[in-house]
């Protein structure tokens, strides 16, 4: 009997091709739709995770971020989990200025807080020393990066130089003395660039800056979020201690910018594709899958005649209908399977198939229950 | 003759759109095998209807009928139309998607015949209606009203239902193909002791039957009419 069905199919090309392509389109819609849907959603999601918000301290009136001298009661706010920014931001950014007279010129020794330049120096110092260490702000580790096109020249060995405070123009002098002494980096590694500056660790900063100041202060503070979506949260947060920068402010209080504008924009175009998808989907889904199950629907019916008749000569219902499912769905099958495949959306293609072949089957429970008499009399 | 068919004080009715349709009002008769029977009427009397019934294509509302002593609405009536009764229509009711040599195999095949089996015998009932092996391959629409009935009865025959059961078989045909049909329809009565039931509006035809039932308003009417 199998030989019979494959028989029906073949004599009436144009009408299993008809199945077949038909199956296909519309089950191409739906995986196109649902396919088109996730792909916004990664970007997304892409936009959300590689977008990277940054917070930045300014002053109150927005038009700085560097040689803030801020205290250490600020950093200690922005890192305290508890009270503070600690469990929404990451990457912390610190720099500490001092200047600095050496070989190589006036220029400031830069002391900074940043993974790259961190990596670098933890790598210098046999890695795992710097960037793990407790005691971040009683570093002895006083070691630097110099120019590029100096590095060969001091590699390995110590770099002299005299710190000064920029703020105040004190001298600070070698380390332990105070008095001039000519105080002394490791060379440990060099930084891409053409400035004279030389840059160190920022605790080593730190503690320098100290032994002049007699206390830890912090020149730029910057922080990503940890998740860009909570960029208000972290608003609303820094609003007890810093204050929305305004260029009218005559404030005391350190400024905070989250630089989320870019990001907000990006977001809010695609999400808002996202939603017109959303809203799309579910119309156009509801259109595929209702045309497949009229598809089965009315290619069974077409041939209810037939079926009947096979019917009368002794064809069995339960036969009858795996005959019909058969002839009505391998096609279809095909083409719907073949389009999930290929477009890597095989749940939709099974939905399609799966509403297609209800369809079929609600049809056929009328040749296969009826009395076929009657059917042929209607057809007739 | 022994009785193959008896029909006990059936009746039955069907709801159509407008009203329910009393079709069979009472019917009480028995067929033999190795006798052709006519019932005859005029059109709505209910004719077709009891052929349904006796084919086992509807199930009697009141009465029963009996297939060999056993009640049709009690046994596998798929088997039973597989195995027992083939039904000749008016219009045919060939496949038209399969040829000629399917349209007959296919009962066959229903029944488990084997293939090689199965085609010598499709190819001498074929034969014996009158159609010719350049026919076979054709499919049915490719043939005239008269070719299609014998391929319909070829496919009767070659199925060895005891039971033949025609709904106006020549209805269609021309007085030359109506003849030739119930020649072999009368064949199969008298030679190969099938029963043989014919609906018909030819009083000619009846004539020609062992036997004449009249159906008249939904009653079979009548004693049986031994020609």
């Amino acid at each position: 009997m199998m030989s019979t069905v494959f028989k029906r199919m073949l004599r009436r090309p144009w009408l299993s091709l008809a199945g077949l392509i038909l199956a296909a389109a519309l089950c191409f819609v739906l995986c196109f739709l649902v396919r088109y849907r996730n792909a916004q959603a990664a970007q997304l999601e892409e936009i959300r995770n590689s977008y990277v918000v940054r917070g930045v301290v300014t002053d109150a009136r927005g038009t700085k971020s560097n040689n803030l001298c801020l205290n250490r009661m600020w950093l200690e706010f922005i890192q305290d989990e508890e009270k503070g920014l600690g469990s929404y931001i990451t990457d912390v950014r610190l720099i500490k200025n001092l200047e600095s007279k050496s070989e190589l010129g006036t220029a400031l020794a830069v002391g900074v807080s940043s993974p790259q330049t961190d990596k670098r120096l933890d790598a210098a110092l046999d890695g795992g020393y710097y960037s793990e260490r407790e005691d971040f702000f009683e570093t002895k580790d006083f070691c630097c990066l110099v120019p590029e096109f100096v590095y060969e020249r001091y590699a390995g060995q110590q770099l002299a130089c005299v710190l000064t405070n920029p703020y105040t123009s004190a001298g600070l002098g070698s380390v332990g003395d105070n008095n001039g002494t000519e105080f002394k980096l490791d060379v440990v590694g060099w930084y891409k660039g053409d400035g004279e500056d030389i840059i160190l660790p920022f605790p080593a900063a730190q503690r320098l800056g100290g032994r002049l100041t007699n206390t830890v202060s912090v020149d730029a503070i910057s922080f990503a979020l940890k998740d860009n979506s909570q960029a208000d949260l972290v608003r609303e947060i820094a609003s007890k201690e810093f204050i929305q920068p305004d260029p009218s402010s005559l404030s005391f209080r350190p400024g905070l910018t989250v630089q989320d504008r870019q990001y907000r924009a990006a977001l809010t175009e695609m999400e808002q594709n996202v939603r017109r998808t959303e809203r799309l989907l579910p119309v156009s889904a509801f259109l595929s899958l209702a045309a497949g199950f009229f598809l089965g629907f009315l290619s069974v019916r077409g041939e209810t005649r037939t079926y009947a008749l096979m019917r009368t000569l002794g064809v069995g219902a339960g036969r009858l209908t795996g005959m019909v499912l058969l002839e009505q769905l391998l096609l279809p099958a095909v083409g719907a399977l073949a389009v999930g495949l290929i477009m890597g959306q095989p749940l939709p293609a099974l939905v399609y198939f799966a509403c297609h072949a209800v369809g079929c089957l609600l049809a056929v429970l009328r040749p296969a229950l009826a009395a076929p008499t009657k059917l042929l009399r209607v057809q007739e | 003759m022994e009785n193959v068919l008896t029909v006990q004080n059936v009746s039955f009715s069907y709801r159509n759109k407008y009203q329910t349709v009393n079709a069979v009002k009472r019917a009480d008769c028995s067929f033999e095998r190795g006798k052709a029977y006519a019932i005859v009427g005029k059109s709505g009397s209910g004719k077709t209807t009891l052929l349904s019934l006796l084919a086992g294509l509807e199930l009697p509302g009141g009465g029963t009928i009996l297939f060999d002593g056993k009640s049709t609405q009690e046994m596998d009536r798929d088997a039973y139309r597989r195995d027992n009764a083939a039904v000749i229509y008016q219009n045919y009711n060939l496949f038209p998607l399969l040829t000629v040599m399917e349209n007959v195999l296919y009962s066959m095949k229903l029944k488990g015949v084997p293939n090689k089996e199965a085609k010598e015998r499709a190819e001498k009932e074929l034969a014996a209606v009158g159609i010719t092996p350049d026919q076979f391959k054709r499919f049915p629409p490719q043939l005239s009203g008269g070719e299609q009935q014998r391929v319909a009865i070829a496919r009767a025959l070659a199925a060895g239902n005891e039971i033949i059961l025609a709904d106006e078989p020549t209805g269609n045909l021309d007085e030359g193909n109506s003849e030739q049909v119930v020649d072999i329809l009368l064949r199969l009565a008298h030679e190969e002791n099938r029963c043989v039931i014919i609906i018909t509006h030819d009083a000619e035809i009846a004539a020609r039957m062992d036997a004449i039932y009249t159906m008249r308003d939904g009653v079979l009417e009548g004693e049986e009419h031994e020609q």
